[in-house]
């Protein structure tokens, strides 16, 4: 097809007549849009003007869902558009479109540009619209038509990749059923094949398995995968990632879509119905789809058993069968199953060798290297928040390593290292509680509480560095990761001493804080030296016994680097009966946060999650309302009556929690899920966004100005949070340790 | 005129037309007969330019035929399995093809459609065989096309729309030298229309004659004699086959008339006729001395 011919008549009438007979698919994706996009964004529009106020996160957060699918349905749209090439599977089509006085060059260009305008015109009507509807909305924000306009542009890209694909198969099969597993194969094989080499990484090679580059590949490796991480991306805000995917796809999809115009030229007519259009592409689809099937069923039967004959069963197996059922495809033949099989053996007995090789340690040989025999010591390393946002690795702070060495502080660390390798492909950070995850491309927000630890392994065959990420409170999230054997002496040791080591002694707030009697700093340094000191010299037998108390340290600086000195970040630090020193100095200056307990062993806080909400309610709220708010003369020092430590962060968020929904609930009604749901939200965000307040959210000043109430509610809620759990402390009456 | 030189096909490891060479003259019908699976269709849709041949060339008018236009738009392909865009009306197809056969006669495309009684807004869908066939031949006629490529061309037409069809082709030869080349296997239809006729059997083509000639040379002899008589007998006639019940001879012989009646006089029999062969008959015959014998797995 030729520009000239772009701009006959006789062109646009034989376009109009092929688009015609894809009418049912534009107005399916008219139906599909209508209510993705003006419907949608009209609804949300609606519904949130109840509440008086618009941001330019919410509208955003509002369309990014709306655009999450719409690249969704642009994959249908995409693999469903190739359609106005399918008459090439057919013979009476076919021999109706080639005897026609058309070139096969124009009838490319016209089925294809066809498939454009199916998607095109009802996505930009939709676009369009949306964009008219948002305008409506009050504090709309050029950010917000910015970020729709690129929406737009990632639906094309994404269109034009998948539809790219799917042409390439369309034009490689003779057959439908045939050219649609071909486009899957053709959408996902890049993104399966990085899969299982990232998989087969993790459990042949730790020593690669954190590399970024994997974790990237992945996402962008298929047009596909990239879309289904796009909900991720928006929660981490990563948006560019899915930008650049698009865009490097678009790229790939020029020259595929160039490849399958060149193949379509050069295919033969007489192919219609036949499984495969060109024979020889069978072994870009056949031998990598063995080879990959076979490798999959190794590492299946291999994670199942651990052993090397399970795991060249579960490969053969697969290979086989996949070899068989691709083969008994290719020609429709059940007896072609059986043929070809020396080239297959020969695939495979190269693949296995290469398994082989990797399984008994010829070379990666990660997978042994981590068992504890083989260890001699760890070196650990923090990364502070300013570290983590300017890109450091643990390449450039290799010299930083400190030693943690002994069979027990071994045992314990190998073990965090394992339960952060059980947890390989990264949770959402918002859902990874207490566990170890391994997002390395992870970038923390400046108020989360992230601790991104490097672990050097020193092992008998060399060292290795992994990095281990923990959202949430630090020392509760290790405690999770290592519960199974956190009761070990040595792994009270191994954690202890990395929780001292993970303050920063140089930084100007590090203070320990207390409401009477305030000690100087320099004595504040003298206990916090004799801890170190004391740690250091206790054996693991003296972490046999329960800790006498803790101390309560809490810094600023490293991963907060809050300005404001009121916000600070805290760890427990179990004290022994071993740690003279330190209780000498503690007895003298009558601190009051070395105090008895309980508990003499870790243990799991009360998320606010989905799992422990029931727990966490049931805890928070009835100790609010017995303890706390029923007693009104008390204010929020409900907390009073309790004794156990570890739990004082559950109570500390359960403060948060129920000044919010108490406040709520005066305010919304006596309903106690409306209460609930609206006071919480209400009170953390304006209660706590302006001190001045006191917490009073009746006094909603900032309402209708969207990013002051905007910045109260992510201020608000995380200071809230946090704040409750250090006003505890401060509040805390119980006897200091005699 | 329509020139094949060694054209050949081959799908995977069958030759569907094995080097094939005929001339087709303008202005005539060219019937194209052969048995099952002789690569008939095949050999239609190379001239149309749907497949392309493996090997040798198929020139109209000097030109190749393969993505060419200009020379595409004087062909029209009428497949044995027609197909039709989704939901169209013949109105709408006429339109289709008008937008690419730039000689479309739109003033007889009316005149066709409601002279076969066809309703050029109704669906194509809905209409029967016949009507479907009706509605792809005057669409073929209308087109201009001087070549009109047709399998199976009258394959469910009632004997009525049958004549009309042939006649209109034979007035469009007469006026515009269109040239109808039709494959198919009802050999009398063909019989009726076509000038040339070309067989072809297993891929390759037994012979490409004119009917006339054809049948000027190919003859039915009934004769009784008074003795038994062997094919071998007959040494000096081109004898395809002979059978014989009781003293009555039934032979099929190729060559002249008056030679082989001459031939068989000298015999002396007791009877003797001489018969023209009809162009199944030929059919028949010529197939058999190929081997195409069906008759001889039943019986």
């Amino acid at each position: 097809m030729t520009l000239k011919s772009l701009f006959s008549k006789t062109f646009w009438v034989r376009l109009s007549r092929r688009l015609n007979q894809f009418n049912w698919l534009t107005a399916l994706w008219s139906v599909v849009l209508f209510f993705v996009f003006p419907v949608a964004g009209a609804l949300v529009f609606s519904l949130e003007t109840r509440e008086n106020y618009w941001t330019i996160a919410r509208v955003s957060n509002a369309l990014l869902v709306q655009m999450d699918f719409a690249c969704v349905f642009s994959i249908l749209v995409a693999i469903l558009t190739p359609n106005a090439f399918n008459y090439l599977n057919s013979r009476r089509e076919l021999d109706f479109y080639h005897s026609q006085p058309v070139t096969r060059k124009e009838l490319f260009g016209r089925n294809y540009l066809v498939g454009w305008l199916c998607y095109i015109l009802p996505l930009t009507a939709g676009f369009l619209l949306e964009a008219g509807i948002i305008m409506l909305i009050p504090g709309i924000a050029w950010e917000n038509v910015i970020l729709l306009f690129k929406g737009y542009f990632a639906c094309l890209g994404t269109y034009f990749s998948v539809n790219a694909l799917c042409l390439l198969a369309v034009v490689l099969c003779g057959n439908r059923f045939i050219s649609l597993l071909t486009g899957i194969y053709l959408c996902g094989a890049p993104a399966m094949l990085f899969g299982m080499f990232y998989y087969f990484v993790e459990s042949f090679s730790a020593t690669f398995r954190y590399q970024p580059l994997f974790q990237e590949i992945l996402i962008g490796s298929s047009p596909l995968c990239y879309i289904f991480n796009l909900s991720m991306s928006h929660a981490d805000g990563k948006n560019d990632i899915f930008l650049w995917a698009v865009l490097g796809w678009t790229a790939v999809s020029a020259a595929v879509l160039f490849l399958a115009r060149g193949l379509y030229l050069r295919r033969k007519s007489e192919t219609a119905g036949k499984p495969l259009s060109f024979p020889r592409a069978i072994l870009f689809i056949k031998y990598p789809l063995t080879v990959f099937a076979a490798w999959i069923g190794g590492l299946l039967f291999d994670a199942m058993t651990n052993t090397a004959f399970w795991m060249l069963f579960g490969a053969i197996t697969f290979g086989i069968l996949t070899h068989c059922i691709i083969s008994g495809l290719e020609k429709f033949e059940f007896r072609n199953a059986f043929r070809g099989w020396l080239k297959l053996l020969l695939c495979t007995g190269v693949f296995l060798t290469c398994l082989l090789f990797t399984f008994v340690g010829c070379y990666l040989f990660d997978k042994r290297t981590t068992k504890d025999e083989n260890i001699r010591s760890f070196d650990v390393y923090r990364l502070t928040y300013n570290e983590q946002r300017s890109g450091g690795t643990y390449y450039a702070m290799s010299t930083d390593l400190e030693g943690v060495s002994g069979e027990d502080a071994i045992k314990a660390l190998n073990i965090i290292a394992r339960a952060g390798a059980s947890d390989c492909f990264g949770a959402d950070a918002a859902s990874a509680g207490g566990s170890v995850w391994a997002d390395h491309s992870y970038i923390p927000d400046e108020n989360s509480a992230y601790v991104s630890l490097y672990v050097r392994i020193n092992t008998v065959f060399g060292s290795y560095t992994r990095e281990y990420n923990f959202y949430c409170d630090s020392d509760s999230d290790i405690a999770e990761a290592v519960e199974d054997f956190a009761y070990s002496a040595g792994a009270k040791k191994a954690y202890a001493e990395y929780l001292l080591d993970s303050i920063d002694t140089d930084v100007d707030k590090f203070s320990f804080r207390a409401n009477t009697d305030f000690p100087s700093r320099e004595k504040m340094e003298q206990v916090y030296k004799a801890l170190k000191e004391d740690m250091k010299n206790a054996t693991p037998e003296d972490y046999e016994k329960k800790p006498l108390g803790y101390v309560m340290v809490s810094y600023s600086g490293r991963f907060h680097d809050w300005s404001d000195s009121s916000e600070l970040a805290s760890v427990n630090i179990p004290v022994y009966e071993s740690y003279e020193k330190t209780l000498a100095l503690a007895k003298d200056a009558l601190l009051p946060y070395v105090y008895e307990t309980c508990v003499g062993t870790f243990e799991k806080n009360q998320y606010y999650t989905d799992d422990d909400y029931d727990k966490g309610y049931s805890t928070g709220y009835e100790d609010g309302m017995e303890r706390g708010k029923q007693n009104g003369a008390d204010g929020a020092d409900y907390y009073e009556y309790y004794t156990s430590l570890e739990d004082s962060y559950s109570l500390g968020y359960a403060e948060g929690y129920r000044t919010g929904y108490d406040v709520g609930y005066n305010i919304y009604g006596n309903s106690y899920s409306e209460g609930y749901d609206v006071g919480y939200a209400e009170g953390m965000m304006a209660g706590k966004q302006d001190a001045a307040d006191e917490y009073d959210i009746t006094l909603p000043e900032f309402v209708y100005d969207g990013t002051e109430y905007r910045s109260g509610y992510i201020d608000g809620f995380q200071t809230g949070y946090y704040d409750g759990y250090k006003n505890y402390s401060d509040a805390n009456s119980t006897e200091p340790l005699e | 005129m329509i020139v094949t030189e060694k054209i050949t096909k081959i799908f995977d490891d069958t030759v569907a037309v094995d080097h094939i060479d005929t001339v087709m003259k303008d202005g005539s019908v060219f019937g194209l007969i052969g048995s099952n699976g002789a690569g008939k269709s095949t050999f239609l849709r190379m001239l149309a330019g749907v497949l392309k041949p493996d090997e040798g060339t198929v020139r109209i008018d000097g030109e190749d035929v393969w993505e060419n236009v200009p020379l595409k738009q004087r062909c029209f392909l009428v497949p044995d399995d027609l197909y039709f865009l989704r939901g169209a009306t013949p109105d709408g197809m006429a339109a289709y093809y008008a937008s690419i056969y730039p000689k479309f006669d739109h003033d007889r495309y009316g005149k066709l459609v409601s002279g076969f009684g066809l309703k050029g807004n109704k669906r194509i869908g809905t209409f029967s065989k016949g009507m479907r066939r009706q509605t792809a031949l005057i669409l073929a006629i209308c087109s201009g096309a001087d070549y009109i490529f047709c399998d199976e061309a009258f394959d469910g037409l009632d004997p009525v729309a049958r004549q009309t069809i042939k006649s209109i082709f034979i007035n469009d030869m007469q006026e515009r030298n269109m040239t109808p080349i039709i494959a198919s296997h009802n050999l009398r239809e063909l019989e009726d229309i076509c000038d040339h006729v070309g067989l072809l059997h297993k891929g390759g083509i037994l012979f490409s004659k004119d009917l006339d000639d054809m049948k000027l040379g190919i003859h039915k002899l009934h004769a009784a004699f008074n003795r038994q008589y062997l094919k071998e007998d007959f040494g000096d006639l081109d004898v395809i086959k002979l059978e014989q019940r009781g003293s009555l001879i039934t032979m099929t012989v190729r060559g002249n008339a008056d030679d082989i009646m001459r031939s068989v006089q000298e015999r002396m029999p007791l009877f003797a006729e001489l018969l023209p062969l009809s162009l199944e008959e030929i059919f028949i015959s010529e197939t058999e001395v190929k081997g195409y014998d069906i008759k001889k797995l039943i019986f």
